[in-house]
């Protein structure tokens, strides 16, 4: 019977205060939800038998998301569309599920993590330095900028240019692609930067969202909930 | 005014606090989801047709009042009720108190970010006098002044309950009321009340004299100390009230406790002469067993807990609990939840009990012992032996156990050096023991570990010791050196409790109301989370207490005459000071009393008018 088991791909969000919810107590969140939905999850051996979930990157705390994607193990198969009936009340409104899907296994799921996109904004819109023109000044700038460091959170120089793929402003806000995985850029450090070379964006907080995480299975980039079957969506996200 | 003067603040509305939290604040402090609020099973944020409300506010961190049963318990029978409102507070981290006060943002109710002052009363929890300063900034961060003299009509209600008001004085000058006893059915006469002064008929000062005719209601408006008796409120039977709740709330923050937790009894009877708790919540109330199972099952499905505990004061105890953990623990294995029982006897029985249900695998085993010889423990009346404690050790490291925790104490009434030495004694004999079981198990002897935590004995209000101070502290020194050089070997960790921490919570658990003024001079100077090692610092407490004219270690050794009324002596716990006062004789005799649920009844005075031990036994 050894390694025959079902996997899912849940793809969930954090949302209003869910964005404040530490990595650490995602992952325990999560692990209560499952039990509440008494989901025939596999557990590991041991004193304490954790489920057999895998995290598909960590998410800063105090950023948003519509793009947290997990797998987990089954001991047996489940219809994801039933999975996500099952999860309708076990989740937290912080904490929604967007999408479920069955996953053939083969590989681990942050291993093949290349890219994320975050989505932002800041939390207060009316203050001064940032607009749709300064934006796009600011990128501008960004781009014919050589070489870009910041100095980060660990006192470290964070080289920022060569760990961001994609940038522009979307209806006021800046749209983001940078490394996640192997090689990783913290949205705010993207920022930081931007504000270095534009000498100046905006001085209060922003409001990060993750809208989107990329995996390289070989095929070029793709959403990890392309490479699952069956996928079932919830209507809240459906759109 | 508090010393923050955030008036302005509280004109502010829940739109406006989650402005501030979300741009200027949460982005700034640690551990965010602290104050942020969105868990699992709160209440909505929608005021529309509340008739009553009340913030129930916790004097710590998040961490530490998210797991308090007592407030769970209130949470869900005020929002149980239609009409009724309940939100959470919690002390903010030093951190997040500097962000609010800059920002203007006072203590606000996390269900639906609404400033304190909305609510109709603010009900804050006192369950250890090392947070009597937090009290202090949770009323001074709701924008109101300290003292419940210089506060308004429109003020909301300041109301105390938890197991230091059984010593209200302290704090009585900032407390509109206490509640002194159980919560179950105050809590909704509480409410009642609010509703009235809610709609506007009845004044504050009306409100208050409602509250003072009620049993257990101590209002220092309206009572004068020196004359009122104040009666202990005693819920007669648990099972009329549910012990699954329907509104629980499920943290996303890692708290002390992350787990579902059923009361399986309230009370001791076991008559230890040091303990509080043992004479405070008496009698002993079981629940049935029956309501216990189902509880435990309902509330881990609804919570996800991968954990259920069974509370009490003394689990093992508990007349039904060797076959309800039998029937229970393999139903929550086969979900994937381990049953824990927190507190343990020391006997083969308790080890057993342990062993099937395996959660103390992980965090090893606490026996208390509390005193190192016969002698002592006969004073203290803690009924074990040497023997028990051998057979238990013996059963713990043959069930496989490599660490055991001993907890004791000094500072005890006719303690000698010898029984210091004892604790020494004990301690070694209990690590030979495992040694040679691990040694017969073809096991290395070298992986027993004894950690021993010896506490200082505080004699605590309405205990046989209640007429003692504390130890002098350089008594109490000698007798920790002594420890400690009796001690250093490899397998034992020894670990004391800080000097100044003790003479704290002797000063504040037996003080007057001469006090008030002590704390709010230590709250102003920046003293908070007084019970946190890290928090702690001794030099606002001490600058207090000079500029009162105090001196620390004589108001912390200070005793009563037998004759004296007592700074407590109002409120009466049921349990009669005669009772009291033979205890302290039968200790200096080293005499024991025994367990009025094996034995004969002790005459405390609990017993009477339908309140009696609720002892069930295991069902059928």
């Amino acid at each position: 019977m050894a390694g025959q088991f079902e996997a899912i791909r849940i793809k969930y969000g954090k949302v209003g205060p869910g964005r404040y919810i530490s990595h650490l107590d995602t992952i325990r969140a999560v692990e209560r939800a499952i039990r509440r939905m008494g989901l025939p999850v596999l557990y590991s051996e041991g004193f304490s038998p954790r489920p057999k979930m895998t995290f598909a990157a960590a998410l800063q705390v105090g950023v948003g998301s519509v793009a947290e994607h997990m797998d987990v193990l089954l001991e047996r198969g489940i219809e994801p569309a039933d999975v996500l009936c099952m999860a309708s009340s076990a989740f937290p409104e912080t904490m929604p599920l967007i999408a479920v899907g069955r996953f053939g296994g083969g590989y681990a799921l942050p291993a093949k993590i290349r890219r994320a996109r975050y989505l932002i904004k800041p939390f207060c819109r009316d203050e001064a330095g940032w607009s749709c023109g300064s934006l796009q000044d600011a990128i501008e700038a960004f781009k014919a900028t050589p070489s870009v460091t910041v100095l980060g959170r660990d006192g470290k120089e964070k080289d920022v240019k060569g760990l961001v793929y994609a940038v522009r402003a979307v209806d006021g806000a800046l749209e983001v692609e940078v490394a996640c995985g192997d090689k990783n850029l913290r949205p705010q450090y993207f920022v930081d930067a931007l504000s270095a070379v534009s000498g100046g964006l905006y001085s209060g907080a922003y409001d990060f969202c993750r809208t989107g995480l990329f995996i390289d299975l070989g095929r070029g980039l793709q959403d990890p909930m392309d490479d699952c079957a069956d996928t079932a969506f919830s209507e809240v996200f459906r759109s | 005014m508090g010393i923050y003067g955030m008036k302005a603040a509280c004109a502010d509305g829940p739109e406006t606090i989650r402005r501030r939290l979300e741009q200027r604040i949460l982005p700034m402090v640690q551990k965010p989801g602290r104050y942020a609020g969105g868990e699992l099973g709160a209440i909505g944020a929608d005021w529309d047709k509340t008739k009553a409300s009340i913030l129930l506010a916790f004097p710590d961190a998040y961490e530490v009042g998210m797991s308090y049963l007592g407030f769970k318990i209130l949470y869900d029978l005020v929002n149980s009720h239609e009409g009724w409102r309940a939100e959470r507070a919690y002390s903010p981290w030093p951190d997040m108190e500097r962000a609010m006060k800059n920002e203007s943002v006072p203590l606000y109710g996390l269900e639906s970010l609404s400033p304190a002052k909305r609510f109709d009363a603010i009900g804050i929890t006192l369950q250890y006098e090392l947070s009597y300063t937090n009290v202090l900034q949770l009323i001074d961060l709701s924008g109101m002044r300290l003292r419940s003299s210089e506060r308004g009509e429109e003020d909301p209600l300041v109301i105390g309950g938890g197991s230091c008001t059984v010593n209200p004085e302290p704090l009585a000058e900032f407390f509109d009321a206490f509640l002194i006893g159980d919560g179950e059915e105050a809590m909704g006469e509480i409410m009642w009340i609010l509703e009235m002064r809610r709609s506007r008929t009845i004044s504050k000062k009306q409100a208050l004299e409602a509250l003072s005719a009620l049993e257990g209601f101590y209002v220092p408006a309206v009572h004068d100390p020196s004359s009122v008796s104040i009666r202990r409120r005693v819920l007669d039977d648990l099972e009329r009230f549910p012990a699954a709740l329907s509104n629980e709330v499920v943290p996303f923050v890692e708290c002390v406790h992350d787990r579902t937790v059923v009361e399986v009894m309230r009370g001791c009877e076991r008559g230890c002469r040091f303990c509080q708790a043992g004479y405070i919540n008496r009698p002993v109330r079981e629940r049935k067993a029956s309501t216990v199972r189902a509880a435990a099952l309902e509330s881990s499905a609804k919570c996800g807990y991968d954990e259920v505990s069974l509370l009490s004061l003394s689990t093992a105890d508990y007349s039904a609990i060797g076959p309800l953990v039998d029937r229970m623990a393999p139903e929550l294995a086969e979900k994937g939840v381990a049953v824990s029982l927190p507190s343990l006897r020391i006997d083969a029985f308790s080890i057993e009990l342990a062993r099937k249900v395996g959660t103390h695998r992980k965090t090893g085993l606490t026996f208390a012992p509390e005193a190192g010889t016969q002698r002592m423990r006969d004073i203290i009346n803690k009924g074990v032996t040497e023997e028990d404690l051998m057979s238990a050790a013996r059963a713990a490291f043959e069930a496989g156990w490599e660490q055991v925790k001993l907890y004791f104490m000094i500072g005890l009434p006719f303690e000698a050096l010898e029984d210091v030495e004892g604790i020494a004694d004990l301690t070694f004999k209990v690590l030979a023991l495992g040694r040679e079981v691990a040694a017969g198990k073809g096991r290395p002897p070298s992986r027993i570990r004894i950690n021993v935590s010896v506490g200082t004995l505080i004699p605590k209000p309405h205990t046989p010791f209640q007429w003692l101070g504390l130890e002098r502290s350089e008594i109490t020194e000698g007798k920790k050196a002594r420890l400690r050089g009796l001690m250093k070997a490899k397998g034992i960790t020894l670990s004391l409790s800080d000097a100044f921490t003790s003479k704290l919570e002797a000063v504040l658990s037996r003080g007057t109301r001469t006090m008030a003024g002590v704390i709010t001079r230590a709250y102003e100077l920046g003293a908070r989370f007084d019970g946190w090692g890290e928090c702690i610092m001794p030099g606002y407490w001490i600058k207090a207490m000079e500029e009162a004219g105090m001196d620390m270690d004589t108001e912390a050794s200070r005793g009563f005459a037998r004759t004296e009324r007592l700074p407590w002596g109002h409120i009466d716990t049921k349990v009669r000071t005669d009772f009291l006062a033979l205890e302290f004789e039968k200790a200096r005799q080293v005499e024991n009393t025994g367990d009025c649920r094996f034995t004969a009844c002790n005459l405390c005075g609990v017993c009477e008018g339908g309140i009696k031990n609720v002892v069930r036994g295991p069902e059928e």
